[in-house]
C-alpha cells in the first residue's frame, strides 16, 4: 500500500505496517479504557531520528529517509544525483546540497548554521527556515518562492531568474545578493545591504538601472563598483550617452563599423566594436580587450580568434 | 585545431566546416544551435531530418546529411549550409573580470 506524503509529490510506503496494538495504544487513545480495542492498526509515535553525518548521508541517499532528522554535524551531499528530497524537518550544522540536479523538495522546517543549496531542481520553498549564517540559493533557475518564515544572516539568490519577490516577513541582518535574480525590489520592512556580484550597490542600481545616468557612472571612483554600474546600465546605452574616441573604422556586411575607446580614470579603458547587424540594421556595441586597435582584430577576437587572419566570414547575416 | 578556411556568421552564432566529427562525439537531440536568452528566439536548422547535432566536451558539432540545410532565426536572414560537418560556437565578449559568451 502506498500513500502520498504530506508534500504531495512523492509516493512513499507508510511508516510502519500493523505494529502490535497494545504497546502504543495508551498515550494516543482518546477512548475510555473500557472501550473496545480499535480495529485499525495504530502507528507508533516516532520522534526525530538522530544521526551522525555519515549515517544521515547513507539514509538520505538510500531514499528511506525519516520525516524528522537531527544531524550531529555537517551534511554534505553536493553533486549527488540520487538525492531527490530532504526530510520535512531537518537540523544540522552545515547543509551542502549544491549541484544536486534532481533535488526538488527541501525541508519545511530547517535549522542550520549555513546552507549551500545552489543549482538544484527546487521550485518552491515553504515553511520555517532559520539559518544562522549564509543561505546560498544561487542558480536555482526554477525557484519561484521562498519560505514564509525565513531568517538568515545573508542570502544569495543570484541567477534565480524566476524569483520575483521575497516573503514580506523575511528577516536578513547582513546582505542580500541579487545579481541576475527576478527581484524588482525589497519588501517594505526589509533593510539590508544589497549586493550585485559581491559588490554593494544601492536599490536603484540593483532594481532600477534605467534611472542611472552615464555621468554618474563616470564619476564613481571605485573601479569595481563602476564596473557593476556599467554592467547594470548597459554598454550600448553608455556608449550612446558618452560617445568615445573612434580609433579605427572600416566596413563589413552591415555597413560601417567603428572601434571606440572610452578612457576611465583609474581603470583600463573601455574598447568596444560598434557594428550594424546586416539582417536587423540594429547597432550593437561589444566590448573587446583594451589592447586591440583595429576593427578587423576586434571582430576576429569576438568570433573567437586571436589572429585576425583566421577569421574569414564567408556569409554574415 | 586547424582553422577552417572560412566561417559563416549568423548573428552571434559562428559556424565553420571541419574535416570530420571528433571520435566520441555524442548525439544531441533537437536542431537548435543556440537559444536567445531574452528574446526566446533561437538559431536552428529549419529542415528536420536534414541535419543532426553532436556534442564533444563543451563543443557543438552539426552534421548536415541532406544536400543543404538552412540555419534560420526570427531576426536574421537564413544561411544555407551544404552537406558536411561543422563546428558551431557563439561570439564572445570581454569584461575586465571574465570573457563571456554573447547572449542575445
Amino acid at each position: 500500500m502506498f500513500s502520498i506524503n504530506a508534500r504531495g509529490r512523492h509516493l512513499r510506503k507508510p511508516a510502519a505496517q500493523a505494529p502490535p496494538a497494545a504497546e502504543p495504544a495508551a498515550p494516543y487513545s482518546t477512548r475510555p479504557p473500557s472501550a473496545p480495542a480499535p480495529t485499525y492498526p495504530l502507528v507508533p509515535p516516532t520522534g526525530p531520528v538522530r544521526a551522525t553525518p555519515e549515517v544521515a548521508r547513507a539514509l538520505l541517499l538510500s531514499g528511506r529517509q525519516p520525516d524528522e532528522l537531527i544531524v550531529s554535524g555537517a551534511l554534505r551531499l553536493n553533486g549527488e544525483p540520487r538525492l531527490r528530497e530532504l526530510p520535512r524537518f531537518l537540523e544540522c550544522t552545515h547543509l551542502e546540497v549544491n549541484d544536486c540536479p534532481n533535488l526538488e523538495l527541501l525541508p519545511e522546517r530547517l535549522r542550520a548554521t549555513s546552507v549551500q543549496a545552489a543549482r538544484t531542481a527546487v521550485r518552491e520553498l515553504t515553511g520555517d527556515w532559520l539559518v544562522r549564517e549564509t543561505l546560498n540559493l544561487s542558480g536555482n533557475r526554477q525557484l519561484r518562492r521562498l519560505p514564509e518564515r525565513l531568517t538568515a544572516r545573508a542570502l544569495d539568490v543570484s541567477s534565480c531568474s524566476l524569483l520575483v519577490q521575497l516573503p514580506a516577513t523575511i528577516h536578513l541582518t547582513h546582505w542580500l545578493e541579487v545579481a541576475g535574480s527576478g527581484l524588482t525590489g525589497l519588501p517594505s520592512g526589509l533593510r539590508v545591504n544589497i549586493h550585485w556580484q559581491g559588490t554593494a550597490v544601492d536599490e536603484r542600481t540593483a532594481f532600477r538601472p534605467e534611472d542611472l545616468k552615464a555621468v554618474d557612472i563616470l564619476n564613481v571612483r571605485n573601479v569595481t563598483r563602476r564596473r557593476v554600474l556599467l554592467e547594470r546600465f548597459g554598454l550600448d546605452r553608455f556608449v550612446q550617452e558618452v560617445g568615445g574616441l573612434i580609433i579605427d573604422r572600416d566596413r563589413d556586411a552591415g555597413g560601417e563599423r567603428q572601434l571606440l575607446s572610452i578612457p576611465l580614470e583609474g581603470d583600463e579603458p573601455i574598447v568596444a566594436l560598434r557594428v550594424i547587424c546586416p539582417s536587423t540594421a540594429h547597432t550593437y556595441v561589444l566590448r573587446v580587450p583594451p589592447h586591440l586597435r583595429t576593427c578587423r582584430r576586434a571582430a576576429a577576437w569576438l568570433a573567437g580568434f586571436e589572429n585576425e587572419h583566421d577569421y574569414r566570414p564567408l556569409i554574415e547575416t | 585545431m586547424t582553422q577552417s578556411p572560412f566561417q559563416y556568421r549568423h548573428g552571434d552564432v559562428l559556424i565553420a566546416p571541419v574535416a570530420a566529427l571528433p571520435a566520441g562525439a555524442v548525439p544531441r537531440t533537437g536542431l537548435v544551435l543556440a537559444h536567445g536568452e531574452h528574446t526566446g528566439h533561437s538559431h536552428r536548422i529549419r529542415e528536420s531530418g536534414a541535419a543532426s547535432l553532436y556534442v564533444y566536451g563543451k563543443e557543438l558539432y552539426l552534421l548536415v546529411s541532406a544536400p543543404t540545410a538552412t540555419v534560420v532565426h526570427e531576426e536574421h536572414r537564413p544561411i544555407e549550409l551544404p552537406v558536411g560537418v561543422y563546428r558551431v560556437w557563439q561570439q564572445r565578449e570581454y569584461t575586465p573580470s571574465a570573457i563571456r559568451t554573447v547572449v542575445d
